[in-house]
Parts: C-alpha cells; sequence; structure tokens
C-alpha cells in the first residue's frame, strides 16, 4: 500500500484536471454547518446507516439536477425529495436556507461557486444569492466576483452562458466546472430500470448518471475507441469470466434503438433480463471507472458501489477507483470494509452522528490520519479498523 | 480422464486472478481443475502450513496443493538460510526447503523469481493495452533501457529493482491498481509467451500439466 502524501496526489493530478478543495455546506439535510472542509483527490466517506454519508453524496446529486440541461432541475429534484423543508436541517421552522460555496483549483487560478437558497412559505426553495468568484495568478490583482441576483427559482448560471453579455464568458466557463461534476448512481438494476431496456443509440457521447444508455455508451466505444472497450471487456471477464463478449448491434426493428445483449463462452446470446443486479452494477461501473479520458467527468462521485457485489469484484473495483483517482478527483461513499482495507488513512473521511443542542443531532465529517494509526496498522489492514470501530464511524 | 482437483494457495488478488484467468483454462483441458485460494499477503512458515493443513483436511487428502507466492519479500526462510549463488539455485532450494518442512505428498511449493511483475516483462509491448489513453512508447523506451539484457526472471530484488518498481517508475498508475491491471497484461501476452521467456515459471507449469492422481 503506497502511502503517498496527499500534497503529492495534488500535484499528480494538477493540470490533468481541477479539483474541488474547500467544501462549505449548511442547514442541507443533517449538515448543520461543514465549514470550509479540505477535499482531496480521493475522499472515501464511510460512516453507520444514517450518520449522514448518503445527504453528503445528495448535496451534489441536487447540484447535478440544478445544472441539467438548458433549463435546470432544480424544483424538479425537490419535488423528488418529497418538499422542500425535508432539505433543510431539521426542516423550515429551524433553518431557513441552505447555504454553500465550492472552491476550484486550477493551472494558475482559484475560482469559487457559492449560493444561498432561501426557504419560501408555503413550500419553496429559490435561489437568495448566487456568486461567482476567481482570481487568476499575476493577472488579477483582486478576486473578480459577479453576482447573479436573486429570486430565481433555477440557477441563473445557465441563463448568463447563454445570453450574450459582460458575463457570458465567466458564466460559460462556471457552467462547464460545474457540470463536471457527476454523480454515479447505479442502484436502480430492476426490470425496468433504463439500463435493461432499449436504448437510443446515438446517446452514446457520455455515460448517464445511472448508465440509462450503457449499451449505446459501450457500443460508441467498441467502434470509436476499441482498445478502452477492450480494457473494459477484460477487467469485467477478470469477475465475470461467462463474458465472452457484449453483442452490440442497432435492434431489427429498430435501427435508432440499441439493447444490452451479451454472448456467454459457449457462444450463445442473452438479452439484459439475463444478466443479474450485480452483474449490471459491476458492468456499469467497471465502464464508468474506465471509459476515455477525454469523456470522464472532472469529479466523480460514486455511492455504496459495493451494493450488491462479490468480494473479488469490490476488491476490483477498489484499484480502479484508485487508478481513476490519478486523472481525476473521486469522491466514495461506502460500508465496506473491503473496500477501505484497499486505501490509507489520509483518504478516509469519518462521518458522525453528533448532539449539539437538546435532541438535535448533526453530521460531522473528519479526515483520518496514518500517525495515530501507525500501530495499529501493524495488525491490521484498514477495513478491520473500520469493522472494529478504531476509526470511528460505527453506530453509537 | 480421471478428474485432478488442483488449489493454488496466491499471495494475493493480482496472482489468484493470474490463476483463475489463464491456468485454469489452459488446465481444464487436460482434465485438471484448479481453484485459487488467497492467502492475505506473503506468508510465513508456520502461515503456510496452517492453510495447507487446513486444505488437506477440507479435501480429506485428495487434492494437489500448490502455491504462488513472490520471491522478493518471501517470509518463510531467511536470506541467510538460503543456500544458491544464482536466482536460479536460490528459489529451487527454497522450494525443496518447503516441500521438506511441510512434508505432504501431492504439495508443490512454488515461487514467482522475483515478484508476478516479473511475467508482464516478458513482452513490455503489451504494458500498452493497460493504457489507452496515452501513446507509452516513450515510457516503454525508459522501462526497456532501465531493464538492460535481463531476461524477466532475473530482474532482482531491491527496493527499487523489484520488477514492480521498475514498471512503477515509468508507469505510476500501475502501482495504485495492479490487481486489475496486471493479469490483463499477462492474459495479453499468452501463456506460451511466459512460458518461453520465464524457464522457472515454465518448470511449474510443465509439473503442473502432468499431474496424475
Amino acid at each position: 500500500m503506497t502511502s503517498e502524501s496527499q500534497a503529492q496526489k495534488h500535484e499528480r493530478i494538477r493540470g490533468r484536471t481541477e479539483t474541488l478543495t474547500r467544501l462549505s455546506i449548511s442547514g442541507f439535510k443533517s449538515i448543520r454547518e461543514l465549514n470550509d472542509f479540505e477535499m482531496c483527490p480521493f475522499n472515501v466517506f464511510i460512516g453507520a446507516n444514517g450518520s449522514g454519508k448518503s445527504n453528503f453524496i445528495d448535496f451534489f446529486r441536487m447540484l447535478n439536477h440544478a445544472f441539467k440541461s438548458a433549463e435546470g432541475h432544480l424544483q424538479h429534484y425537490i419535488a423528488e425529495s418529497g418538499n422542500a423543508s425535508s432539505l433543510l436541517h431539521y426542516g423550515a421552522k429551524q433553518f431557513r436556507h441552505i447555504d454553500s460555496a465550492l472552491k476550484f483549483d486550477g493551472n494558475n487560478q482559484w475560482s469559487q461557486y457559492s449560493f444561498s437558497l432561501a426557504w419560501g412559505a408555503p413550500d419553496e426553495l429559490f435561489y437568495a444569492s448566487e456568486l461567482l468568484e476567481y482570481q487568476r495568478d499575476g493577472k488579477d490583482f483582486q478576486p473578480r466576483k459577479t453576482q447573479l441576483g436573486s429570486g430565481h427559482r433555477e440557477t441563473a448560471v445557465l441563463k448568463a452562458a447563454k445570453e450574450d453579455s459582460l458575463v457570458k464568458k465567466t458564466a460559460s466557463v462556471f457552467l462547464m466546472r460545474l457540470r463536471g461534476i457527476q454523480v454515479y448512481h447505479f442502484h436502480d438494476t430492476s426490470s425496468s430500470a433504463y439500463v435493461r431496456l432499449t436504448q437510443d443509440i446515438d446517446g452514446n457521447q457520455y455515460l448517464a448518471h445511472h448508465a440509462g444508455n450503457l449499451a449505446a455508451f459501450l457500443y460508441g466505444l467498441k467502434i470509436n475507441k476499441f482498445h478502452h472497450y477492450q480494457r473494459i471487456l477484460a477487467t469485467l471477464q477478470l469477475v465475470l469470466p461467462f463474458i465472452r463478449d457484449f453483442v452490440l448491434e442497432p435492434e431489427v426493428f429498430n435501427q435508432r434503438s440499441i439493447l444490452l445483449r451479451w454472448m456467454d463462452q459457449s457462444g450463445e446470446t442473452f438479452g439484459p433480463h439475463q444478466l443479474s443486479d450485480g452483474a449490471i452494477r459491476l458492468i456499469s461501473l467497471v465502464t464508468a471507472l474506465l471509459q476515455p479520458e477525454e469523456t470522464l467527468p472532472s469529479i466523480m462521485i460514486v455511492d455504496e458501489p459495493e451494493l450488491g457485489l462479490h468480494p473479488a469484484a469490490v476488491s476490483l473495483v477498489a484499484s480502479l477507483l484508485k487508478a481513476v483517482s490519478l486523472k481525476r478527483q473521486v469522491i466514495v461513499a461506502t460500508q465496506s470494509p473491503l473496500l477501505i482495507r484497499a486505501y490509507d488513512p489520509e483518504d478516509i473521511v469519518v462521518v458522525e452522528r453528533q448532539a449539539y443542542a437538546a435532541g438535535r443531532e448533526e453530521s460531522i465529517f473528519s479526515r483520518l490520519e496514518s500517525k495515530p494509526l501507525k500501530r495499529w496498522l501493524k495488525n491490521f489492514d484498514l477495513g478491520e479498523l473500520y469493522e472494529k470501530n478504531v476509526t470511528g464511524g460505527a453506530p453509537q | 480422464m480421471p478428474e485432478i482437483s488442483l488449489t493454488i494457495l496466491c499471495e494475493g488478488q493480482t496472482e489468484a486472478r493470474f490463476v483463475s484467468s489463464i491456468l485454469r483454462p489452459y488446465l481444464k483441458e487436460r482434465s485438471i481443475f484448479v481453484k485459487s485460494v488467497e492467502l492475505n499477503g506473503s506468508p510465513s512458515l508456520k502461515q503456510l502450513k496452517n492453510q495447507v493443513e487446513s486444505l488437506r483436511s477440507q479435501h480429506r487428502g485428495h487434492a494437489h496443493i500448490s502455491t504462488m507466492i513472490d520471491y522478493y519479500k518471501q517470509r518463510l526462510l531467511s536470506n541467510e538460510q538460503i543456500i544458491g549463488r544464482t536466482p536460479f539455485e536460490r528459489v529451487q532450494y527454497l522450494e525443496a526447503e518447503i516441500a521438506q518442512r511441510i512434508a505432504h505428498s501431492n504439495f508443490l511449493p512454488y515461487l514467482q523469481l522475483h515478484e508476478f511483475e516479473a511475467l508482464l516483462l516478458t513482452d513490455l509491448d503489451k504494458l500498452q493495452f493497460a493504457f489507452p489513453d496515452e501513446d507509452v512508447t516513450n515510457q516503454l523506451l525508459g522501462l526497456r533501457k532501465d531493464l538492460g539484457n535481463k531476461s524477466p526472471e532475473e530482474v532482482n530484488d531491491g527496493e527499487n529493482t523489484a520488477p514492480s518498481k521498475r514498471i512503477a517508475k515509468f508507469f505510476p498508475e500501475y502501482e495504485l491498481s495492479k490487481p486489475a491491471i496486471g493479469p490483463n497484461i499477462a492474459k495479453q501476452i499468452g501463456l506460451d509467451t511466459l512460458r518461453n521467456a520465464c524457464p522457472h515459471f515454465d518448470e511449474w507449469v510443465t509439473k503442473l500439466e502432468n499431474l496424475s492422481v
């Protein structure tokens, strides 16, 4: 196991991609106040059920929705979550706004996107403010700021990036930056999940966050990026040896559609409904992690990659996540000791619920350090230390 | 043909996947059914003996047992106890000693000179397979130069000169995800090429394919 410092990891990824370096979130679900939290190139969030790990991921899902398509889907996300009050820490009676700031470090500059969502009667969330800031080394003596107004229900960055104005360029850059954060969520593998149904063959430029276009994406790779396709297949065969190849062709009845068909070692062809949930999830994950560098999102977020996977598959995914962190920033939420075992203490952020007032609890985030665990690590691996609760993160 | 059952105790995931994806299909054609079992890292003599005996008891003595453990950083015998001038002599001595100390018929210890990664050095061009995003010609040139004339199994056992360290020098990504990359590259190289370039490895595979009940 390498014990590379976070500074070395930052150095290695610099120039290849922009990274999120500081994050503040307050008032969002169980996160009362996360202040200027340091994010690293590789981040593995662990914690008991209900600790707030998933809420942390949900924050980014909210961002994904907010910046989705030309109009933005924040309100859609709020509706999906139940109601506006359910997104606020202890509901609208206590906290009336969600504040956040995301600071990015790029080549010779930093930039920051901050916003505040306010609650409005009877049950609404709208933008009370949005601010874009950046400062380039040697070019800007002071940070350049762009305020985007208030009272709007979908992010103003979308409109600002489209309309001709002084802020168009800045807004476009920020839009690209924020759209580069992608949460991958492969939990829906039911019989009606998109990944198992016919897909639009043209939807193959990027892998959808739910892998709904997996067949189309793999088809695109097979045609245009054959070496990447081969690498994905060979890697899958290490834990799914029964798959000889995918059979990816336009459907006979509709040349615009494609299904995730596959061939076993005997040459027989099967359809997507004949792959188990775990197998589909694994194929989606491996494809996401081994896709060509140019389609890799700048920040990849994966929630519970271990779900439904055999231990051998979990270990494989653990190594693939680590490999991707050389090129892109990675955020993972996990419960799996097997996954955790592959990493160093500095990679791990422990999430725990803590009381702060009568009957009130909040999620607290703390990154582990190697030094205090040095002696433990002589006899136990990090996964075992997690199980024993030496690291923290157990239900209490 | 009578079926023969063989369990190979592998040092880690990388070796286990190598055994499953490359040795298993090959030996299956000779009616030898291979299972790979993971040790948790390089075992001491006592730990290996325990696991061999547990396997024995599980299979009531019928299965053949072998190992795939790295010679570099092995913990079975201390270096002073190993006799031999060349790496080949030393590893053979070590294997014979282990076989004697864990005296079981049907037990065939094997250590990979000097590490699993030696196998990947048999055909450097295949390393490109693992890195489709970039052109690794320059890295391959550097690695070839670094290796000089040594045959894969002779590439040595220092902190900076072991095969995996040499690969990692030019391919940092390799260091981080060996278990995912290593077996794939070996598969691309192919068993025949591996056997032709690695005599000690070839000797082992020959013994395995000739196992009889």
